[in-house]
């Protein structure tokens, strides 16, 4: 039996709890309708508001963006202007172009909160993902960078700066690690503020230092590792310590391609510390990360598994409580998810996407990828340093019938993928040799090419493999079947695993140029190709395997790097690829797409997205278990 | 002769074997088209007019690459036993007559030998020696000496103490007169019954060796590496790619294995098998 | 007790084929088809020194030998992971798959054998026995294959791909490893079938049984009591010889199905020449097999009357 005494005591702090909170909630609301703060920014600011839609242009300036559906205002230059606090609102940052004076940018949005397209969502299951590789090591940097060669799969232990969102598709920049970011009028200081608070898995906190390590390692690698996306990353010439959390690029020139770069699905952050302790070489170890999941475990040809990083930044993600990712065949992938032994795939071949349309219990979507088969060869000796002989066999390969075979997957490209800036339009390019179907007089023509050179009829032709990860595939053994049939030659198959391709570049049949060897091109997620013909086909470039040297496409390609204006880049991009059509440095199959399948039950805004960007699942939740 | 063809089974086995060579000595003229030559505009086909057993994934024809198999097959496993019973034979008469320290040796081996599966055996050889015709032939074949050399000495053995046997040694004769002249005629049904029953396993394990992707060549077209595909892209279009080459394989074993039998039952009854009533 | 030396004589004979024949293991390694380098001098030979091949032979051997005794079975050179782990999580589901593969063959080979004997020449016969010499015949990848192929097209179903083993998940488990014991098990029933039909053949003409007939003996009792024992020695004579078929007819078939068992792991230490898994894995199955043969020979000793009468 409680006395008075006690209800009285027990009512009165209930009272006093009570008033405090309204006291507190109405100092939050108050503080949180503080929308605008005063602060000294050079030029510009972005800044949507909901509702109409003003777009108001003042002669000689450029506006800087829009996005669908929300307005736009623009300040005019001189005043001191301020600076916004975005809420749950996108925003591309483009770096504008900068005719002569400059716009700078300055971004905030701490209050930006990452959740899931949809409502209410669920708690709880591990999320069992097929992938078909097996990984060749754990450095989420190093080479391979082919999305399905490389470690990707650890993408979702770790963080960039930046990144794309995907809960519009994957159109649109938001915060990852950097909650605000400027970039100076001129285009050359890029400044990222991290976040605060945030943990590394091993429960040290996140520091500038980590960023600094990390950027270093990928600007200028030691002579030990090959870092894969340095060749987004050339045009900084120094990272330092801004104070209070605030990390500082400093570009050489300004480049249009450079900040979108932050948002590579592999321009993770790592720590400092793992760095130095293993001599700045993670092919070995898995470095803790500041993701929404931890690494478990990796049984090779069997599966990886993740676990919920309860410790997370963001502490409404993740929604599962682990990641399975299991390993599986191309077929096998989707027929997993239509089987429920997978919940999602993020690609499955033709077949197993075909047999996922039929099935009412999965979602599937093609989507395309800017990924590609090649094939490459030793451009630095007998007997592709003979230009005839490259020609040759760029008009020899018909890439419609690499479509045919690939039953519409792989479309015939030039040298960039057809949504870059600065693509050819299909119905051009289609009608130019090597690149069109009715080719009979493009085999005549390399005939005579090859014959020109010394080898009629393939006589004497050194080369006698092909090496490759399926040479029983339907890609290759066209390449093959057309080489072989047109010109005369007789270049069997050799079969390599997967993630040992790269390798065969450094063997001793390729150095002899009597190998050519099939690899893929990695997949890149920004529309300003630039970077990537540079790392392809610049000379000495870091993804450049086949001793290409076009000294005339490497004066092309550093142009672009510093040319802001898109038009212009655009005029370049033709005539670098009219000049690779002239001295092909190997054959692309073509640019294809991805088929991702995933169940019904599986909540995740896959069917927006624009492009195969594989990677991070942190807003994936699930119905049932 | 006539009533070897009694037995339907034995009269199925030879007319499959006949077919078998036929196609083996004449794929061109017999095959539809180039086994090789890819057909970009009829991919994937099912068994239709223009292709009876389909196309694969680059419209290659199926039947031709089927046909064209056969020789490879047969090739291979006929330089496998040949090579395999010819060294099992003479080792296994060696080991038989002189005896001695010589043949404890052979046990011993022999015995090891088959205490591994032919096909790893075969496995192991080819991880070492590298794919390709020759070596995938030797590998096949040293699965096959073992049993060979057994069952030749133990011939060997019974006959060896025959009484012409040892007048001709007791007449100065030299042993290899004797071993050819008296021995090993006597060992020639055993001879074929082993060779005829290793047939059918050596197909099998060029099969299985393509399947795996340790055969010969990945281009060539062999039933096992065609069957491999498949094993990955498993689904509802492609099933002839598979299905043809399995039911050649499976013919080709089966008329082996009957001849086989057969030459068992005629040849020497008391060897283990179908006792005919 | 041969064994022993007869295992010891085994991984001498697995060193040689690795190490003496011309084609230098790491040279296999190394190479492609037409002979050529793929990897850098040095780089040979600093996976030469990894490997210790540039020890004397003996010292390879007697080393190999220590570390396997000691259960140290290396690690994969690719995959860097110790062979050890591997064997640990695969055994099982190839043991799995073996076992009921001989339960299945003897579960359907012996009746079809038995009931051929019986009815001897009959239409039975004859059909069964040509049964037999097709299920002799149909490769076991073959089989695995059509398997798939029939439950993927009709059913939508797949086995999973994953090592599930029996104690944790007996159902999942067999659904993986029954598909391919079915494809193994009746190449092997076939085998079953003829030896018991032409075993029984044998013992039916033996003079006891002939005897027990004279006597009056209903024909089933013949058989149950008489027949039976006996003629089905050779049958677990015939079961432990072909164990030697079955890992071998495991590697394919665990490819066919993707199932990551030990034949698998050997398919792919092949494809990527991985020394390290090929030796030891081929000592294992090695091992295996004659550990079943050792096995058989003790099963024989105890229920031949002829030798307990001895």
């Amino acid at each position: 039996m409680r006395t008075i005494n006690e209800i009285f005591m027990r009512k009165s702090k209930l009272i006093l709890l009570i008033t405090s909170l309204a006291i507190f909630s109405l100092a939050l609301i108050s503080c949180a309708s503080e929308t605008i703060k005063e602060v000294e920014v050079i030029k510009e600011v972005i800044k949507e508001v909901p509702g109409e839609t003003v777009i108001k242009e003042v002669p000689g300036e450029t506006v800087i963006k829009e996005v669908p559906g929300e307005t736009v205002i623009k300040e005019v230059p001189g005043e001191t202007v301020t600076k916004i606090k975005l809420q749950q609102e996108f925003i591309t940052v483009a770096p504008t172009p900068i005719p002569g004076g400059g716009i700078a940018i300055s971004v905030d949005m701490s209050d930006f909160v990452f959740a899931s397209n949809e409502p209410n969502p669920v708690y709880g299951g591990t999320v069992r993902m097929t992938f078909g590789v097996s990984v060749k090591h754990t450095d989420h940097h190093q080479m391979p960078v082919a999305q399905g060669a490389g470690p990707h799969n650890f993408t979702v232990m770790y963080n960039g700066l930046i990144r794309m969102n995907p809960n519009d598709g994957m159109q649109t920049i938001m915060p990852d690690l950097a909650d605000k970011w400027e970039i100076s009028a001129d285009g050359t200081i890029y400044k990222f503020h991290l976040r605060e608070g945030v943990k590394w898995h091993d429960g040290s906190m996140l520091k500038v230092e980590d960023v600094v390590a990390t950027f270093e390692r990928i600007v200028n690698p030691p002579d030990h590792i090959a870092i894969g996306i340095q060749s987004l990353f050339t045009e900084i010439d120094s990272i330092e310590d801004a104070g209070n959390n605030w990390v500082q690029f400093n570009l050489k020139r300004a480049s249009a391609h450079q900040f979108n770069a932050f948002t590579m699905l592999n321009a993770t952050i790592m720590p400092k510390k793992c760095l130095e302790e293993n001599n700045f070489d993670l092919r070995e170890v898995v470095c803790p990360g500041t993701g929404p999941f931890k690494f478990v475990e990796y049984i090779p040809g069997e599966y990886m598994t993740f676990e919920k990083n309860e410790d997370y930044w963001n502490p409404a993600l993740p929604y599962v409580d682990g990641i399975k990712m299991i390993h599986a065949g191309g077929t096998a992938r989707g027929v997993n998810v239509i089987t429920d032994i997978a919940d999602f795939a993020w690609n499955t071949s033709e077949d197993g996407y075909a047999q996922a349309q039929a099935e009412p219990n999965v979602n599937s979507k093609r989507m395309p990828n800017t990924g590609s088969n090649y094939w490459g060869w030793n451009n630095a000796v007998a007997p592709f340093n003979d230009k005839r002989v490259r020609k040759a066999f760029h008009l020899v390969v018909n890439p419609h019938n690499f479509t045919k075979v690939s039953l519409g997957s792989t479309k015939p490209s030039r040298w960039i993928p057809t949504l870059a800036e600065g693509a050819t339009p299909t119905e051009e390019f289609y009608n130019l040799a090597g690149y069109r179907d009715d080719n009979a007089a493009d085999i005549a023509e390399a005939q005579k090419l090859m014959a020109d050179a010394g080898y009629a009829n393939c006589e004497g032709f050194p080369v006698k493999t092909m090496a490759g990860n399926k040479p029983d595939d339907a890609l290759p053994v066209a390449f093959m079947d057309m080489i072989n049939s047109n010109l005369g030659c007789d270049i069997q198959p050799r079969a390599v695993e997967r993630a040992l391709v790269q390798d065969q570049f450094s063997g001793a049949a390729f150095k002899a140029g009597t190998e050519i060897i099939q690899h893929l091109v990695p997949v890149q997620a920004i529309k300003n190709y630039t970077p990537f013909m540079m790392g392809l086909y610049g000379t000495d470039s870091t993804q450049n395997f086949t001793n290409y040297s076009n000294p005339e496409v490497d004066a092309l390609l550093d142009t672009m790097l510093g040319e802001l204006d898109a038009d212009a880049r655009a005029g370049y991009t033709r005539l670098v690829q009219s000049k690779l059509d002239e001295d092909p440095p190997l054959i692309l199959a073509g640019f294809d797409s991805h088929r991702a399948v995933w169940g019904k039950h599986v909540h995740f805004p896959m069917d927006i997205r624009t492009q195969s960007i594989w990677g991070r699942i942190d807003t994936l939740w699930m119905d049932k278990r | 002769m006539t009533n070897l063809l009694k037995n339907p089974l034995t009269f199925f086995s030879i007319i499959i074997l006949s077919i078998l060579l036929i196609l083996a000595i004449f794929p061109s003229q017999i095959a539809p088209m180039d086994p090789q030559k890819a057909n970009y505009d009829a991919l994937r086909s099912p068994p239709s007019r223009d292709h009876i057993m389909g196309t694969d994934y680059v419209g290659r024809d199926i039947a031709s690459r089927v046909i064209y198999g056969v020789r490879t097959t047969l090739i291979i496993a006929f330089s496998a036993v040949i090579l395999s019973k010819t060294i099992g034979f003479a080792w296994g008469l060696a080991s038989g007559y002189f005896g001695g320290w010589f043949d404890l040796v052979t046990q011993r081996i022999v015995e090891i030998m088959l205490s591994i599966p032919s096909l790893i055996l075969a496995l192991l050889l080819l991880a070492s020696l590298g794919s390709g015709k020759i070596t995938v032939i030797i590998a096949i074949a040293v699965g096959g000496i073992a049993g060979t050399v057994r069952i030749i000495r133990s011939s060997v053995l019974s006959i060896k103490n025959m009484p012409y046997v040892e007048a001709a040694k007791a007449m100065g004769v030299h042993p290899i007169i004797i071993i050819s002249r008296h021995i090993a005629p006597q060992c020639t049904a055993p001879l074929l019954v082993v060779a005829s029953a290793s047939l059918g396993s050596a197909i099998f394990a060029e099969a299985a060796l393509s399947f795996l992707g340790l055969g010969i060549t990945p281009n060539e077209p062999t039933w096992g590496s065609m069957m491999a595909v498949v094993a990955e892209n498993y689904l509802r279009p492609l099933w002839w790619i598979a299905v043809f080459p399995g039911i050649a394989l499976t013919l080709t074993i089966m008329a082996f294995n009957l001849i086989g039998d057969e030459l068992r039952d005629r040849l020497d009854p008391k060897l283990k098998g179908e006792i005919k009533d | 007790m041969l064994s022993i030396p007869t295992l010891i004589g085994v991984s001498i004979l697995i060193f040689f084929f690795m190490r003496i024949l011309p084609g230098d293991v790491v040279d296999a390694m190394v190479t492609d088809e037409t002979g050529a380098l793929v990897f850098t001098d040095e780089q040979v030979e600093s996976i030469e020194e990894s490997l210790g091949l540039n020890r004397p032979l003996h010292i390879q051997y007697l080393g190999w030998m220590k570390d396997v005794v000691t259960g140290d079975l290396g690690y994969s050179f690719w995959t860097k992971v110790s062979v050890g782990e591997h064997v640990r999580r695969r055994a099982p589901m190839t043991l799995e798959i073996a076992g009921l593969s001989l339960i299945i063959s003897w579960i359907i080979g012996l009746p079809v054998g038995i009931l051929a004997a019986i009815n001897r020449n009959s239409t039975k016969d004859y059909i069964s026995r040509g049964v037999v010499i097709l299920f002799l015949a149909i490769p076991s990848f073959y089989a695995a294959l059509g398997f798939l192929i029939f439950f993927v097209l009709l059913f939508t179903w797949r086995p999973p791909v994953e090592v599930i083993f029996f104690w944790q998940n007996p159902i999942q488990s067999l659904y993986v490893a029954l598909p391919a014991a079915v494809a193994i098990g009746t190449g092997m029933a076939a085998v079953v079938a003829r030896m018991a039909r032409s075993s029984i053949l044998e013992v039916i003409r033996e003079d006891y049984v002939r005897t027990a007939k004279s006597k009056g003996l209903t024909k089933r009792t013949i058989i149950n009591r008489h027949v039976l024992k006996n003629a089905l020695i050779p049958v677990i004579t015939i079961s432990g010889l072909q164990f030697g078929n079955l890992l071998s007819g495991a590697i394919a078939v665990e490819a066919a199905l993707s199932i990551p068992g030990l034949g698998a792991l050997l398919a792919q230490g092949l494809a990527d020449r991985d020394w390290m898994i090929i030796q030891n894995l081929v000592l294992i199955f090695a091992f295996l097999f004659i550990l079943i043969n050792l096995l058989v020979d003790i099963i024989y000793s105890l229920i031949d009357p002829r030798i307990r009468y001895d």
